[in-house]
């Protein structure tokens, strides 16, 4: 990798310091309430019918802040310390693909070790899970992270995208149309069948498709934003 | 080097720059002069191909600059530019990771001596001393073309006389061209050796300091003594007190007449004059 693109993924890891924090702070309360989980289960309350959700998404939260703040706060100090546009779009996807696969393994150590470990006895209620509620614990831990990782690495750069363009007038068009797609496709039964399959099959389908879909569409989002980059003020 | 061919940028329905046509051939330091809003900054983010023109054409060495193809040759940071939070050595360790020819020794041996704590967060330091760090890390790049926005903006006087020892010393170890926008004329003219005057958009001059200051004089006494000197004469600027007149001049030198003075005009006065004055002609 061009040294570069290495020092320009570096410098935007070290300054999302929101992200982790707001994630770190999630994580806790998360912990804590599993360890009054443990406490009260311990001392033989019951607790088969509690749900909760699993530690797994929390980790999310960090790629998905992470899209938002490398566009909208760090595009202009990278410029201001020389950083070129070209490395500041091929940085931020080092960015995202390390977060993502630490994500990715992070939730899928969880999902064995914690998830599947512990909540399926149901003695401490049941955690809704992102491999169990989209499938992909029935294909293997392997699938469990690369589908995780295929779809997060989808996630941010649509994301960062969309960030991307917030200053310019096809940003807030782009806005207004997410929101007509969602609000105009879910009400209208052949319309809602398009949205479904879309999200079914970069969420639910097989390996192979799903991954293969989410890696297409993010390297069309990627090759967009050599478009966008290329007009952006600094 | 740079050329500007009938470039115009245009915000919304606001002319910033306006058709303006500039050559800069050779190395050198140049003022770039202008009221507030005349166009500098506007004129500096086209260059380094930060922002992109409306019309006309801009190259540096050459090769057309524009956002998709920034110039390699151009280094520009923003004055008040945001920087991330971090330490005064780590800005400076990643300029150097992030730029080619990024001369690391430079900056810190500046950063020493202009007492910059290598261990002050950005955000820690004093507006000037921001200031002082954005200029080190733009003037430590090799690049050919140097563009520095109101560099000393926050300076006290003994740091503004340090930054022309600064910008010298740069320029010696490294000549290029190197544009500094500012409004302090009479301390830039120091270091400077030519001037460009932009005024609502427009280039209104670009001529060298030596020039300016052998052509732009005064010439004062009775009103009805000096208004006959000035036919021919490229008058800038005219101040009246009673029957007294003192004429702002930008021209060759004439042998005023007895009863008539002529001084030197400062480089502050014959900006002042040259874009705003009353009675320019």
């Amino acid at each position: 990798m061009n040294k570069r693109v290495w020092a320009i993924a570096k410098l935007n890891l070290k300054n999302i310091k929101t992200a982790y924090f707001v994630t770190g702070l999630l994580l806790v309360t998360m912990i804590v309430q599993i360890v009054i989980d443990v406490v009260l289960a311990m001392k033989g309350h019951y607790l088969g019918d509690n749900s909760g959700i699993s530690i797994g998404w929390f980790f999310w939260v960090a790629v998905a802040l992470a899209a938002v703040l490398i566009p909208a706060r760090n595009f202009k100090r990278v410029a201001n310390l020389g950083g070129k546009r070209d490395g500041f779009r091929r940085g931020g996807f080092t960015v995202y693909a390390v977060l993502s696969g630490a994500t990715a393994l992070a939730s899928t150590v969880v999902y064995y070790a914690l998830d599947r470990t512990m909540f399926q006895s149901g003695k401490y209620g049941y955690m809704l899970s992102a491999p169990d509620v989209f499938g992909w614990a029935s294909y293997g831990a392997i699938a469990v992270f690369f589908q995780q990782f295929a779809f997060l690495l989808l996630f941010a750069m649509f994301v960062h995208t969309l960030t991307s363009i917030q200053d310019k007038w096809y940003g807030w068009a782009a806005d207004i149309a997410i929101v007509a797609i969602i609000s105009v496709f879910t009400p209208i039964a052949p319309l809602r069948a398009v949205l479904a399959a879309f999200f079914r099959t970069i969420l639910f389908s097989s390996p192979p498709l799903q991954i293969g879909v989410c890696l297409i569409l993010t390297a069309a989002l990627y090759a967009l934003n050599k478009l966008i980059y290329a007009r952006k003020a600094i | 080097m740079i050329e500007f061919d009938n470039v115009t940028k245009r915000y919304g329905k606001t002319t910033a720059i306006d058709s303006i046509g500039l050559r800069i051939p050779e190395r050198g330091i140049y003022c770039l002069l202008g009221r507030n809003g005349a166009g500098k900054t506007t004129f500096m983010k086209l260059l380094a191909g930060h922002i992109a023109a409306t019309d006309g054409t801009i190259t540096a060495e050459g090769k057309r600059v524009s956002p998709s193809r920034m110039p390699e040759c151009v280094n520009y940071i923003e004055s008040g530019s945001v920087q991330f939070n971090m330490r005064v050595s780590d800005l400076i360790y990643t300029a150097a990771e992030l730029q080619d020819g990024f001369d690391r020794g430079f900056a810190l041996e500046m950063a020493a001596r202009f007492e910059l704590n290598p261990r002050k967060r950005y955000k820690q330091l004093s507006f000037g001393m921001k200031t002082m760090l954005t200029t080190i890390i733009t003037l430590a790049n090799n690049t050919r073309v140097i563009l520095l926005d109101e560099p000393t903006l926050g300076f006290d006087a003994i740091m503004r006389d340090q930054f022309n020892t600064l910008l010298l010393e740069s320029y010696h170890a490294h000549p290029r061209v190197i544009i500094v926008s500012t409004h302090l004329i009479d301390e830039i003219a120091k270091a400077a050796e030519r001037l460009i005057i932009i005024n609502n958009g427009s280039v209104l001059l670009e001529a060298g300091i030596d020039e300016v200051d052998e052509k732009a004089y005064t010439l004062s006494g009775r009103a009805k003594t000096v208004l006959p000197l000035l036919d021919g004469l490229n008058c800038i600027g005219k101040t009246v007190a009673g029957s007294v007149m003192a004429a702002h001049i930008y021209d060759e030198r004439i042998a005023p007449p007895e009863g008539v003075s002529l001084d030197r005009l400062s480089l502050q006065d014959f900006f002042i004059n040259i874009v705003g004055g009353k009675g320019n002609e």
